[in-house]
């Protein structure tokens, strides 16, 4: 069972295609080099008082922030995992989708869609995700997006 | 990932001169951590169960967590224990929390150890363990006297041993999978204890699943349908006992503490004993109020886990329902389903409900002297 791409997978792609920019824009931020992280793997990244996760997901990068929604937990340091599902589609039996795309909050364990930062259990929840964009080998991160809280 | 990580840099934003006792956190204690505090005749069974596998409220022979048929799910955050005094300490320091009231992990699963002498043996070095280890009036960290359900006289000695240890305030009566519930008149001595020695009894559950009514939850088949009612039945089952044998009227001075179940349970016991009062006070001569004015001046019930309604307002309502004299702040810390302090206290409650409810009404229901130690108000960057 797919899902749309979140937004913070489409503003990559858009970035992506921008290419390298002779001059960063204003606020963003060089968190990585592209052979730093192997697909499945991340880091914690700090900019200046924000705490974000930056994930590399089968090849392209996400940056959720380190503060879960729910009780404001540190959610980038818990585990990646899948997403249970059980519709009609699956005949209402357990099916596990989104492998290695499942962020769980260490405190209380609520699950969020690394690519879009959507809880998996409370649609009125997200992290705050951040545009990623990728140039040359360089991994950069704008700290502008949405509050975290708050739905689109 | 040490608990110290995991709450290092989060919000505390505790307002200034707001007092933080926190009626339910738990210390880790291992059958091994045990074994030097032990009987000798006991010891090593209880180095036997240490030798086992080590679940999570779960270890054959010390804590049965009883039958729990559903498989494991991948995708769950991982258990966190307090093994230390000192850890203790500094993780209540990291939460904003001044004092807490230090309950066990495993042991919250004793009222199901079925050996008697066993059982006592366990109890009375948890203890010690617990007075010689943890308990530090003076760091904030009290502690409750574990009253074995399966031996009244042997509770009854184990509360006059301890009363009046500094730092032992309250007496903890192990709730999941007691038999019968703590309203049978065989557990009276222990209530006659408690009172004498001006000690809260505290009831606190855990998922446990046995033949004990309400803890007979074999049918479901995910960890979901159990969680949702073990802690709640257990304090609803456990109230409407002590009520019906008419507890709280016998013994006029005694305290309970109900933690971990929430309180929205509580306006729904409370009404639906009033109306059965009306009807059915022959059935209950002993009580001679309604039993929501035994709830209000005895009785008082924890916060965790908090109930998170998305409209703010309900949750005031429900501690006006509740009682707001009556509702304590509990954290269960650093339980799987812990409530940050900041969570409670940011609801938007006149500043006065808010100080009752983080503090002020536990130092009604334990007597604590005015003065005690406070940390140093720190507002965390909120990153």
């Amino acid at each position: 069972m797919s899902e749309a791409p979140g937004e913070a997978a489409s503003t990559q792609a858009g970035y992506a295609g921008v290419g390298v920019a002779p001059k960063p824009p204003a606020g963003e931020h060089l968190v990585a080099r592209t052979g730093d992280l192997k697909p499945g793997e991340h880091r914690l990244v700090r900019i200046n008082n924000i705490e974000l996760g930056l994930y590399n997901i089968a090849g392209n990068y996400y940056a959720v922030h380190n503060m879960c929604p729910h009780q404001f937990g540190p959610v980038c340091q818990g585990v990646i995992a899948a997403k249970s599902v059980a519709d009609e589609s699956t005949g209402w039996k357990t099916e596990w989708v989104k492998a290695g795309e499942v962020l769980v909050c260490p405190w209380h364990g609520m699950q969020f869609d690394i690519l879009d930062g959507q809880s998996l259990s409370d649609k009125n929840l997200r992290l705050r995700t951040f545009p990623v964009r990728v140039a040359d080998d360089e991994v950069w991160v704008l700290l502008k997006g949405r509050r975290t809280g708050a739905a689109a | 990932m040490s608990n110290r990580e995991l709450l290092q840099g989060r919000r505390s934003g505790k307002p200034a001169g707001m007092r933080i006792i926190d009626v339910d956190i738990h210390v880790n204690d291992p059958p091994q951590a045990l074994v030097p505090y032990c009987d000798a005749n006991w010891r090593e069974s209880l180095a036997m169960a240490g030798q086992g596998r080590l679940g999570y409220v779960d270890i054959p022979g010390y804590a049965p967590g009883g039958l729990k048929p559903d498989p494991r799910m991948p995708g769950g955050h991982k258990r966190r224990s307090v093994n230390t005094k000192e850890e203790m300490r500094e993780e209540l320091d990291l939460l904003g929390i001044d004092e807490g009231v230090m309950l066990p992990d495993n042991l919250l699963n004793f009222a199901s150890l079925s050996h008697a002498e066993y059982a006592t043996a366990i109890g009375r070095a948890y203890n010690r363990w617990l007075a010689a280890e943890w308990v530090d009036a003076e760091l904030g960290l009290y502690g409750a006297v574990l009253a074995a359900p399966q031996d009244p006289q042997d509770a009854v000695k184990e509360i006059e041993r301890y009363a009046g240890t500094p730092g032992m305030i309250g007496v903890f009566l192990p709730t999941a999978g007691v038999y019968p519930l703590w309203g049978h008149r065989k557990y009276d001595p222990i209530m006659a204890a408690a009172e004498a020695a001006r000690l809260p009894v505290i009831f606190h559950s855990v998922g446990f699943v046995g033949s004990a009514f309400p803890h007979n939850q074999e049918q479901f088949e995910n960890h979901f349908g159990r969680w949702v009612l073990n802690h709640a039945f257990g304090m609803m089952a456990n109230l409407s006992s002590l009520m019906h044998t008419g507890v709280p009227a016998r013994f006029p001075k005694l305290r309970f503490a109900f933690t971990e179940a929430g309180i929205a349970w509580v306006p729904l016991m409370k009404w639906r004993m009033d109306r059965a009062y009306k009807e059915l006070r022959k059935d209950v001569p002993t009580l001679k109020e309604l039993p929501s004015v035994y709830m209000k001046e005895q009785m008082w019930f924890g916060t965790q886990p908090f109930e998170e309604p998305a409209i703010p307002a309900e949750y005031l309502e429900t501690v006006r329902h509740t009682g707001e004299d009556n509702v304590i702040f509990c954290s269960d810390w650093p339980h799987h389903d812990f409530d940050h302090p900041s969570a409670v206290f940011s609801m938007p409650m006149a500043a006065e409900q808010r100080f009752k409810i983080m503090g002020e009404n536990a130092v009604r229901l334990f007597d604590l002297p005015a003065l005690a130690r406070q940390i140093p108000v720190k507002t965390l960057e909120v990153a």
